[in-house]
C-alpha cells in the first residue's frame, strides 16, 4: 500500500527543530528543517511504485516548496539506495547546494560514471549520473565534504548559531576510495558490465548538526567501524574531539544499525547517554542477516531512551503472479525475495525549549 | 481471453541491419578469431548457405545469421530474445571491419491459429468490415461461412497493413503491423502477424561539421545505440500491439 | 582451369580440375568444405542457379567467351530474383575457362518460428558469487506480476551453464526465462533458462568520448 501524505499534517512551527527519516526497506533520506522554513536534505529514496522522490513528496505534503526552503543537499556516499531520485531532488531544491564527498567531484569518479554509462546501466549509476547533470546544468556550486567542513551555518530568529558540519570522510578513506574505483573501471575490450561496488560505504559523510552549545544530532550515513584509526567511526570520533564537538541527543543509527557499523567509540564520546535514535532498516539479502537483526535491535535499543524504526523487513509480499512463474522458479530452486517495501517515516521535531517529540506514520515502529 | 481468441502457434524475432557489408566477415570461423562466438557454437553451425563474397547464412542451436552485402538478419524463436540484438552488435562492432548501418529492423512475427471459421472471419471483418467496401463487399460477408471455408471458396481479408509513422521514441522510422491469413500449423484458419519496428537517422539529427565518412560512422552508432538500449522496449511494444489486437 | 564446387545441405561436391588450382583456393573456404565433408557426386554447373541451395564459387583465372560475359553481366544480383534462363544455357555452354563476374543467390529458406511460449522473464545482474549460489539482482521485464517489479534472487550456481562458466562474474548481466514448451505429444511442459548476456566490448573510442563528456562537465562544476 502506497504511502499516504495526507496523514503528515503540516509543516513545523518557525522555531522548531525538525529531523525527519523516511525510508522503504531499501533506501533512505532525511529531511530536517533549521528553523524559519529553511530546511536540508541528506540523500534520496523513492517508495516502490512511485516515481517522485519521498522526501519531495513529503516537502509536498506539509507545505514546503523545495525550490525556496531547501538550502543544502547532501549525498553521503554512493551506493543505490541514497540516490534513488537524487537528479530529480537536486532540480526540484533550485537554490540548495549540493554536497557530497570530494572524492565524488574528482575527476576518476567522474570519467568512472560516464564510462559505466556506455553499457547497460544499473538504476543507481543513472541516479548518480543524473545527479551531476542536474548539478551541472543548474550551474551551482558543488560543496565538497572534507572533515571539519561547515555546510551549512544559520543564525536562528530565536537566538543561537546552527550548523551543519561533515565529519568525514577522512584522506585515507578518500585514497581507498579512489584505489577502489580506479580497479572498477571498466577498459577497452572488456565485455560490457553492470558495476557493482564492493564498498560502497567507503567516503560516506557523517555529518553533524549542531545547535550551539543546547544539543547536537548526529547522522550516521552508513559509516562502519574500523580498527585503523584514520579510518570508518575512528576518524569521525577523532575529528569530533579536535572540534570539542557536543554530543548527541538524537542518532540516525549508522548502516541500517548493522553490527558493523556499531562503535563503542561513537556511543561513548559523540552521544549523548540514552539518546534518541533512529534506524531506516535495509532489507535485502538473506532474511537472517538483512540490518538490523534482532540482535541488532536489542543491542541498540539497550542504549537508547527510545529506539524508532522507519520499516520493518517482512513487511511486505510478492505481487500476485502467474503460479506457473513460482513453480517454474521453485522447480530451479531458485530463490526470489522483493524489493518492493512499504515507506515509513520518523518525525522528530523540537521546539527551542522543549523535549524532542517522536510521530510515526506508515510501518514506521518503536521498539518496546 | 475469449473463445474466439486464437492461440499462438509460433513466434519470432529478428533483427534487420541494412547498410553496407563484407559477407565473408561473417563466417562462424571469422566469428571465432573476433570472439564474437565460441569456437563450439562455430563448429556446430550449421550451413544454409555460403556465397564468397555474397552471402553467409547459418544456424545456430538459438538463432540464425544471414549476412548478404546490404543486409544482416538475425532471427532467434528461442527466449530470451535480447541474445540476436546482443549477437548483432557484438558482429557490427567488432567483426566487421568497415560497416556501414542505415536501417535498423527490431521484427516480430506470431503465427496465430483461429479454432473456427467463424472466429477467424470475426477478426478480419473487424479489422476490414466487408460493408466498407460497398455492394460488393456486402456480396464478400454473404459468403464468409464454414461451408465455403470447407469448400475453399473462402474470400475476406487477405492482409492489412497500418503504420504509426516516427514514434517519438526516434529520429525517424514508423512501426508497421500486418495481418495477414497464412496456413499456420497445418489449418487454413491461421494469421500471421508482423511487426517491424523500423528505426533510420533523420539528416537533421546529424552533427552539422562532419564528412561523409563521418557522417557514416554517426548514424552506425546512433543505430546501434538505439539497438543496444530500445531492444527490449521494442519487442515489448510489439507484443503489447498484438496481443491487443488479437485479445478483443 | 575451373574450380567449382556445388553443394546443397544434403550432399557436397568437389570437382577440381587443372593446374595450379591451389593457388586459387580460398583456404578458409576450402577448411569449410572439408570440415563438412564430401560425397563425390557432381552437380552440372546450369543448375546451380535454380537450385534453392546455395553455391560456393571460386573465382580463379579464366578468359570468359564473349557472349557468356554479355549474359552474366546484365544477370540481376538482387538476393532472390531469378536468374535469366539464356544465362543458364550460356553457362552451360561455356568453355571450362570462364570467368563469373556476379553471381546471383538463390533464395534463402527463412527460419520457422518457435512453438514456446514466454510467461516471465527477468533482466540480472550478479552481485555476489559463492561456491554454491549467486546472489543477483532482478528486474522483471514481462509476466504478470514480474514486469516493472525489482527483486532480489538466490540462484543456485548448478543453473549456470557449461557455456556460459567463463561470463560468470560480479556484474555480468543475465536473463532468466520461465516458458513453456509443446511436446511432440502436444503436452505443456515448463522449463527455466538463464542465460548470460554477452554484451560487445568497451571501445577505446567510446571510452575516450566518454571522457570528453566528463572533461566537460568536471571543467564546469563549481566547487567550494
Amino acid at each position: 500500500m502506497a504511502f499516504d501524505w495526507t496523514k503528515v499534517g503540516a509543516r513545523p512551527a518557525p522555531d522548531e527543530i525538525e529531523i525527519s527519516v523516511m525510508g522503504p526497506g531499501f533506501g533512505e533520506s532525511i529531511a530536517c528543517h533549521l528553523g524559519t522554513n529553511e530546511w536540508f536534505i541528506v540523500d534520496s529514496c523513492i517508495e516502490s511504485g512511485q516515481a517522485r522522490p519521498a522526501v519531495l513528496n513529503y516537502l509536498n505534503a506539509i507545505g514546503v516548496d523545495p525550490a525556496t526552503s531547501v538550502k543544502v543537499v547532501v549525498a553521503t556516499h554512493w551506493d543505490q539506495d541514497h540516490v534513488r531520485g537524487l537528479g530529480q531532488v537536486i532540480r526540484a531544491c533550485k537554490t540548495a547546494d549540493f554536497c557530497c564527498a570530494k572524492a565524488f567531484v574528482g575527476d576518476e569518479f567522474q570519467y568512472y560514471i560516464d564510462e559505466l554509462s556506455i553499457g547497460p546501466q544499473d538504476r543507481g549509476t543513472k541516479d548518480i549520473q543524473q545527479a551531476f547533470d542536474a548539478v551541472w546544468d543548474s550551474g551551482r556550486t558543488c560543496r565538497q565534504a572534507v572533515p571539519g567542513k561547515v555546510l551549512l551555518r544559520r543564525s536562528l530568529a530565536t537566538g543561537g548559531v546552527i550548523e551543519l558540519l561533515s565529519l568525514s570522510p577522512s584522506d585515507k578513506e578518500y585514497d581507498l576510495f579512489l584505489q577502489e574505483i580506479a580497479l572498477m573501471r571498466p577498459a577497452a575490450l572488456e565485455p560490457m558490465r553492470v558495476s557493482v561496488a564492493r564498498s560502497p560505504n567507503l567516503a560516506s559523510v557523517v555529518t553533524t548538526l549542531v545547535l550551539d552549545d543546547d544539543w547536537a544530532v548526529l547522522l550516521g550515513a552508513d559509516m562502519e567501524r574500523r580498527p585503523e584509526p584514520d579510518r570508518g567511526w575512528s576518524s569521525v570520533i577523532s575529528e569530533s574531539v579536535r572540534l570539542s564537538l557536543k554530543r548527541s541527543v538524537v542518532v540516525k543509527i549508522p548502516h541500517h544499525g548493522s553490527e558493523n557499523a556499531h562503535d563503542e567509540g561513537m556511543w561513548q564520546q559523540m552521544l549523548e547517554p540514552a539518546p534518541i535514535a533512529v534506524i531506516a532498516p535495509f532489507s535485502k539479502g538473506p532474511a537472517e542477516s538483512r540490518p538490523p537483526t534482532a540482535t541488532d535491535i536489542r543491542r541498540i535499543r539497550e542504549r537508547t531512551s527510545q529506539l524508532l524504526v522507519t520499516a520493518r523487513h517482512a513487511t511486505s509480499r510478492p505481487p500476485a503472479r502467474d503460479p506457473a512463474v513460482t513453480r517454474g522458479l521453485r522447480d530451479s530452486d531458485i530463490k526470489t525475495r522483493s524489493l518492493a517495501k512499504p515507506l515509513g517515516l520518523v518525525r522528530l521535531r523540537k521546539a527551542r525549549q522543549a523535549s524532542w517529540t517522536a510521530e510515526l506514520f506508515g510501518p514506521a515502529y518503536k521498539v518496546a | 481471453m475469449t473463445a474466439d481468441s486464437p492461440v499462438l502457434e509460433s513466434s519470432k524475432t529478428e533483427v534487420v541491419l541494412v547498410g553496407r557489408f563484407a559477407p565473408d566477415e561473417v563466417h562462424p570461423t571469422k566469428l571465432v578469431e573476433t570472439n564474437t562466438l565460441t569456437e563450439v557454437e562455430a563448429k556446430l553451425a550449421t550451413f544454409n548457405g555460403l556465397l564468397k563474397g555474397q552471402l553467409v547464412d547459418f544456424a545456430l542451436d538459438w538463432a540464425t545469421v544471414q549476412a548478404v552485402t546490404q543486409r544482416l538478419v538475425f532471427t532467434s524463436s528461442q527466449a530470451p530474445y535480447v541474445r540476436i540484438a546482443d549477437l548483432a552488435l557484438r558482429v557490427v562492432r567488432e567483426a566487421l571491419k568497415a560497416p556501414a548501418v542505415t536501417m535498423l529492423g527490431i521484427n516480430r512475427e506470431f503465427q496465430f491459429r483461429f479454432a473456427s471459421s467463424d472466429a477467424r472471419d470475426a477478426f478480419g471483418t473487424r479489422l476490414a468490415p466487408p460493408e466498407a467496401w460497398g455492394d460488393w463487399g456486402k456480396e464478400v460477408r454473404t459468403e464468409l461461412t464454414p461451408a465455403t471455408m470447407e469448400a475453399n471458396r473462402h474470400g475476406g481479408l487477405i492482409s492489412i497493413q497500418m503504420r504509426q509513422a516516427i514514434p517519438d521514441d526516434r529520429e525517424a522510422g514508423w512501426i508497421d503491423l500486418t495481418v495477414a491469413s497464412a496456413v499456420v500449423a497445418g489449418s487454413k484458419l491461421g494469421v500471421l502477424i508482423r511487426a517491424n519496428d523500423h528505426y533510420q537517422c533523420s539528416d537533421s539529427a546529424d552533427p552539422p561539421t562532419l564528412s561523409k565518412d563521418g557522417h557514416e560512422a554517426s548514424r552506425t552508432e546512433r543505430l546501434l545505440e538505439a539497438l543496444l538500449t530500445r531492444f527490449d522496449k521494442s519487442v515489448h511494444r510489439s507484443d503489447a500491439i498484438v496481443n491487443g489486437l488479437v485479445k478483443q | 582451369m575451373t574450380n567449382l564446387v556445388a553443394y546443397s545441405p544434403e550432399y557436397w561436391t568437389f570437382d577440381q580440375r587443372g593446374e595450379n588450382a591451389a593457388d586459387v583456393v580460398d583456404a578458409w573456404s576450402l577448411a569449410a568444405i572439408n570440415a563438412q565433408g564430401a560425397t563425390g557426386s557432381t552437380l552440372a554447373l546450369g543448375t546451380w542457379i535454380t537450385e534453392p541451395s546455395a553455391l560456393l564459387i571460386y573465382e580463379t583465372q579464366f578468359r570468359l567467351p564473349k557472349r557468356a560475359a554479355n549474359l552474366i553481366s546484365q544477370a540481376p544480383d538482387a538476393l532472390g530474383s531469378s536468374p535469366d534462363r539464356h544465362v543458364n544455357d550460356a553457362l552451360l555452354n561455356v568453355e571450362p575457362d570462364f570467368l563469373l563476374r556476379r553471381t546471383v543467390p538463390p533464395p534463402v529458406a527463412r527460419p520457422k518460428g518457435n512453438t514456446d511460449a514466454v510467461i516471465a522473464e527477468w533482466q540480472g545482474y550478479v552481485t555476489r558469487i559463492s561456491d554454491q549460489t549467486i546472489e543477483a539482482r532482478l528486474a522483471g521485464l514481462t509476466g504478470e506480476g514480474v514486469a516493472g517489479e525489482a527483486e532480489e534472487a538466490t540462484i543456485p550456481r548448478s543453473e549456470v551453464t557449461k557455456a556460459d562458466q567463463s561470463l560468470l562474474a560480479v556484474g555480468a548481466l543475465f536473463r532468466l526465462c520461465i516458458s513453456y514448451e509443446k511436446t511432440p505429444a502436444g503436452e505443456r511442459r515448463r522449463y527455466s533458462t538463464l542465460v548470460f548476456r554477452r554484451l560487445p566490448a568497451y571501445r577505446q573510442q567510446d571510452l575516450d568520448d566518454a571522457h570528453e563528456r566528463t572533461r566537460a562537465r568536471v571543467d564546469g562544476l563549481r566547487l567550494d
